[in-house]
């Protein structure tokens, strides 16, 4: 917790479109207190670093998020891998925002039944700065409580 | 004695159920000396029976070949053939081997002629000189027993009738029943075959439904997977695009020229309208798979709420809005919104060259069934092309004049058919628009 303390929260992307993790970085970048820690391209390796297996051990180079954007659909494990895995840990800390294109209503209670703290749609990167901030900002102040 | 007259004497006779006309029994008398025959019919006559008399043993034969005789009183002494002959050549006869003889003798030859009397079939014997009482008395009985023998006789035939008639018509009644019974083993055989054909006709329908059945399945995968694909595949590039249409347009508009800009602006709304159309497009999908919740609802209510937001779009123009009374219904709240979101929405688009647009809702009442309709004072629509309205992506203006995907009225139509409901349009080209719909059976369980 050591970014939070410094009063800004770092944020863990998982997402296999470059494109998209680059919309989502620029948006980010519009907002000081929330500093990508990492990027990643599928859920094994977002599994692979929340539980700090191999080079992600080190923890100075790969903090501990205080939030997880995350992708469904993704190779080798997908984002409902990533929390059904997430289910069985307990990191209820962890504030993990699900981030699609889709907007089937299947997906969307999917994931929140399976534990994700909100469900986000992909928008553009105006929106994106005006929704998904509010959004992040909210389930982490949820969590502070 | 005429015979009518004896009749009178015996009333009883005349008052029997049926005057069957032999009913008198016959008494064959057989003497050669006319004194004694007409002596013996004296005395039988008061029987009331008809008499014959035979004056010779070959006569009593020849009487006997015609008739049959209760009794024959027979005299043993007669020239050429004699009594005991007589009787033996009747008893010869098959129709008169049973006629009771009484043979007539004088006392003095008693003895032996009795014993060969009998021996020749003889029943009894009367005495000369005949002693009248004792004659009648004999007669009498032979006459009655006759009568009872014709009388059973005639019971037997009768019976014999009966029986006949009665097998007839037993054979007559099983022939019909035989007829009926081919007729029923036809019908059944008949039946049966329906029932296989029948069942042969199930076999092959429920083979088709099985087989339409997973078509079906496999067409609902395909379009799931379709829809999945659109929802994450489709999305993505198209997202993704215009992402960089708008980095470019925030970063980089000082540095390029002004027709790139416009260009760049417009990659950016075509973009947009894709989308619009990849989601209405979901929506409509998603519409198809959901399963309706009706509730009862005030369309009033509903449509006043539409009303509200879509002010809130209208700014400027001038729009008169006249809700009138709709009605209470059991529907999907959240799906007849969409419907009047959808109507009112595009009555407010093709008002837009209106100075004042006029957009009306009401209900109809069309023979027992309510409609409802949405009017307004719009640009109108050319029947030419009213069934191609309900369509997707079925568009009967340019984009630049009116915008829209053109799923708008799918999606309503869609809503309406699954509400069980019909929807329609009227309209003329520069005269406004009419759509009107029904919900089928929306009645209100509860009101």
């Amino acid at each position: 917790m050591s970014a939070s303390q410094k009063g800004s929260f770092a944020v863990l992307l998982v997402d296999d479109s470059e494109d998209d993790r680059l919309f989502l970085r620029l948006a980010l970048r519009d907002n000081p207190r929330l500093v990508v820690v990492g990027e990643l391209c599928d859920g094994e390796e977002a599994i692979s670093y929340l539980s700090g297996r191999g080079e992600f051990a080190d923890r100075e180079k790969y903090p501990f998020p205080d939030v997880m954007l995350l992708d469904l659909k993704m190779p080798r494990k997908t984002g409902y891998d990533v929390l059904t895995w997430l289910r069985a840990q307990s990191l209820n800390d962890l504030v993990v925002i699900v981030i699609s294109g889709s907007f089937l209503p299947e997906d969307i209670s999917r994931s929140l039944a399976l534990g994700a703290t909100a469900y986000h749609r992909k928008a553009m990167l105006k929106e994106e700065r005006e929704v998904l901030f509010v959004e992040i900002e909210g389930s982490l102040a949820m969590r502070q409580r | 004695m005429p015979p009518e007259q004896q009749r009178t004497d015996k009333p009883g006779v005349f008052r029997g159920e049926t005057p069957s006309p032999p009913d008198r029994a016959a008494i064959l008398i057989v003497d050669d000396r006319e004194d004694k025959r007409m002596a013996m019919e004296t005395v039988v006559a008061d029987l009331g029976e008809d008499i014959v008399k035979a004056s010779s043993g070959k006569e009593a034969l020849r009487c006997l070949l015609h008739q049959e005789f209760a009794v024959i009183l027979l005299d043993v002494n007669m020239p050429g053939m004699d009594g005991f002959e007589t009787a033996f050549l009747i008893r010869e006869r098959k129709s008169s081997e049973h006629t009771p003889i009484i043979f007539v003798t004088a006392i003095s030859d008693t003895e032996n002629h009795v014993s060969r009397g009998y021996s020749l079939g003889a029943v009894d014997y009367i005495l000369t000189p005949v002693l009248p009482d004792v004659l009648r008395t004999k007669v009498s009985v032979f006459v009655e027993l006759f009568k009872k023998n014709r009388q059973l006789k005639r019971q037997a035939e009768h019976l014999q009738q009966a029986r006949d008639e009665l097998e007839i018509r037993v054979k007559n009644r099983t022939s019909q029943l035989a007829d009926t019974n081919a007729a029923l083993r036809e019908e059944v055989v008949a039946r049966q075959q329906a029932e296989t054909e029948l069942r042969l006709l199930n076999l092959e329908l429920e083979q088709r439904i099985f087989e339409r059945t997973s078509q079906l399945a496999s067409s609902n995968q395909d379009l799931e997977a379709f829809t999945y694909s659109v929802a994450h595949d489709l999305e993505a590039p198209l997202r993704q695009m215009q992402g960089y249409a708008e980095i470019m347009e925030e970063q980089f508009t000082p540095l390029l020229p002004p027709e790139a800009v416009r260009y760049l602006e417009r990659i950016r709304r075509r973009g947009e309208n894709l989308r619009l159309m990849l989601e209405d497009l979901l929506n409509l999908s998603l519409i198809g798979k959901q399963e309706l919740s009706r509730q009862t609802v005030n369309l009033n209510s509903l449509v006043d709420e539409v009303i509200t937001s879509l002010k809130s779009e209208t700014g400027e123009r001038k729009i008169e809005w006249k809700a009138g009374d709709l009605p209470t219904v059991a529907c999907d709240p959240g799906l007849l919104k969409l419907v009047f979101n959808n109507l009112l929405s595009n009555a407010v688009k093709y008002t837009r060259p209106r100075e004042t647009a006029v957009i009306e809702i009401g209900q109809n009442n069309l023979g027992g069934e309510v409609s409802i309709f949405v009017r307004d004072n719009g640009v109108g629509l050319d029947m030419k092309n009213a069934d191609r309205l309900f369509g997707v992506f079925q568009r009967l203006h340019r984009a630049e004049e009116f915008e829209g995907t053109g799923v708008g009225l799918a999606i309503v139509a869609r809503i309406i058919r699954k509400h069980g409901g019909r929807i329609w349009a009227d309209g003329e080209v520069g005269k406004g628009a009419t759509f009107q719909f029904t919900l089928g059976n929306s009645t209100p369980l509860e009101q």
